[in-house]
Order: C-alpha cells, then structure tokens, then sequence
C-alpha cells in the first residue's frame, strides 16, 4: 500500500471514531432523560397521593 | 455501602424536580454549549483544511505524515483528560463532592477513548513509516500501559456501582495512573526509540516548517475546544444519571434516596 492509502485509512478511521462516539453520548443523553422524566413523574405521583391522603386525613 | 446519591445533585434546570433559577450564568449555560459546539466543528474544518492543503508535503515520509495532524492533538487530549482526572480526582478525596466524582468519570473515559484512537492512527502511520503496525519502543508500551490503566479505571466504575467506595477507589486509580502520562512523554528523551524526540519543540524553537507547526497548533486548539464540549456533554450524563438514581430511590425507599440502611 502506498503512503497516501494509509492516510485515507487513518483519517477514515479517526473521523469515524470521533463521530460515532460523539452519536453515542447523545444516545446516551437521550436514553437518561427519558428515565430521568419517567421517575419525576412517580415522584410527582407519589407526591399527589400523599397529599390527597393527607387531605382525606383531614 | 453508601451511595453516592445521598448527595444530592447540583440543581438542573428543567430537570431537576423542582428546578431553581441559573441568574446571570443562565444564558451562558444555555447558549455556552451552542457556540462550543459551533467552534468545534469550525475549528475541525479548518485544521482539515490547513493538514491537507495548507501544511507542506513532509519530503521524507510524504503525505502520510499528515496524521501527524490528528494523531499528536488526540494525543494531547488524551493526556489533558487524564490530568483533569488527577486534579478531580484529588479535589474528590479532599471534599468528597460528587460533582468532581463526575468530572474524574467523564473525562477518564474521554481519555481511554482518544488513547484508543492514538493507539490505532499511530500503528497505521508505524506500517507506513517504519513497516511495522506495533513495536515495543517505549512510548508505544508506555501508551499501551496508560490505555490499561484507565480502561482498568473505567471497569471499577462500572462494576463498581455508584458507590462511595467505587467512587473513592477510582479516585486512588486515577491519582496513581496519572503518573503514567509523564513516563509516556520523555519516554522519547529517556530511552531512545522510534519516536523522534523534540520533533514538534526544540527548547523555544521547533524543527518543522512554520506553516506545518501553524496547522498543528490550529489542530491542538480545536481539540482542546472538543475536549470542552466532550466534557459538557458526559457531565451532564453524569449528573442526569445520578439524579435519575436519586429519584428512583426516593420512589423506591420513600426517603432522600439514600439506600444505605437497606
């Protein structure tokens, strides 16, 4: 293989390395904030429950 | 075994349950990232630019040493993300903040992720250049030692857990790791090896042509810039994450989430 071949292969692998971690923290963002929404909502279910306990206390 | 969510997360607007008011910094926290993320990607396009047609045709190697333009600022990042390892690191044990916790774990795995595409570009530019894909001089068996040492890191997290103790340990393996990174550099001036030594810096001078150091220094600034917005970005994983972890404890055990006495 000549000089310039070895130069398109390492860029190629470089960019693509660099790019595809780059796809995968945003991937990861996505796939927490997800989760993280899913439990705000129980915690903001558990909250009306125990307020509606509460008002039925009284 | 504490966990590390007893500490609850630093305030996140629009994601924290009951979000608070950023002030002044609010508009840089929001618009920071953008502009970042935008000076990146320019800086990428022009250090593309400037390896390839503005940079000089190396009259030994050819153009296979326009890696050399990727290869050394992936290098330098790798060795700037393990340095900001050490320092939270350090801060961690002395504070026992979270939030340095969370800046070691995102930058070791910057770090193990740019040492990987060091390792890879150089035994390519090694097949080219020397016509081997690995020998063991010792920056390249330093390097591979250094990879070790933090994937080593990066396997305590996540087996780890997120746990005061993980958290702790990995603090001691980052510090101790870190003395690596030094070894790698004059690993070219205390042994003689295949790397050259003082190619890039000789004292104040350096040996390349003017527009070849100019395209380097343009490339290492960019990724530095990466390596910034890299870091916001794992930060707030890290942070979404831990405060994912605290909520769900908090629904779970119906206390700050903190799981410790179960």
């Amino acid at each position: 293989m000549q000089g310039g071949t070895y130069l398109v292969i390492a860029y190629i692998i470089m960019w693509a390395g660099v790019l595809a971690y780059l796809g995968w923290i945003a991937l990861r963002i996505r796939g927490v904030r997800t989760d993280l929404e899913s439990v705000r909502e129980l915690v903001r279910e558990r909250e009306r429950e125990a307020s509606a306990g509460q008002g039925a206390d009284q | 075994m504490k966990t590390l969510t007893s500490h609850p997360a630093a305030p996140d607007e629009g994601i924290a349950l009951h979000p608070q008011r950023g002030g002044w910094l609010q508009p840089i926290r929001q618009y920071g990232e953008y502009v970042l993320g935008g000076l990146t990607a320019l800086g990428m396009m022009l250090t593309i630019w400037a390896a390839f047609l503005y940079a000089p045709t190396d009259a030994v190697q050819g153009d296979v040493q326009r890696i050399m333009y990727f290869h050394v600022p992936m290098a330098w990042l790798a060795y700037l993300s393990f340095f900001i390892v050490f320092v939270a690191s350090i801060v961690y044990l002395l504070r026992r903040d979270s939030r340095w916790d969370w800046a070691a774990r995102a930058s070791a795995e910057i770090g193990v992720v740019f040492t990987t595409l060091v390792l890879i570009s150089g035994s390519i530019w090694g097949k080219a250049f020397w016509g081997t894909w690995w020998d063991g001089e010792p920056r390249l068996t330093t390097t591979l030692v250094l990879w070790f040492i933090y994937v080593a890191y990066l396997l305590l997290r996540f087996y780890g857990g997120r746990t005061e103790g993980s958290a702790r340990g990995a603090a001691v393996l980052g510090i101790i790791g870190f003395v690596d990174v030094p070894i790698v550099h004059f690993a070219v001036t205390w042994w003689r090896g295949l790397h050259p030594d003082g190619y890039v810096l000789q004292g104040t001078s350096s040996n390349m042509p003017m527009p070849a150091f100019l395209a380097l220094m343009l490339a290492l600034v960019t990724f530095t810039l990466l390596y910034a917005f890299l870091m916001l970005q794992l930060y707030r994983l890290e942070r979404y994450t831990t405060e994912a972890q605290r909520l769900r404890a908090i629904v779970e055990y119906g206390d700050d989430g903190d799981i410790s006495a179960s």
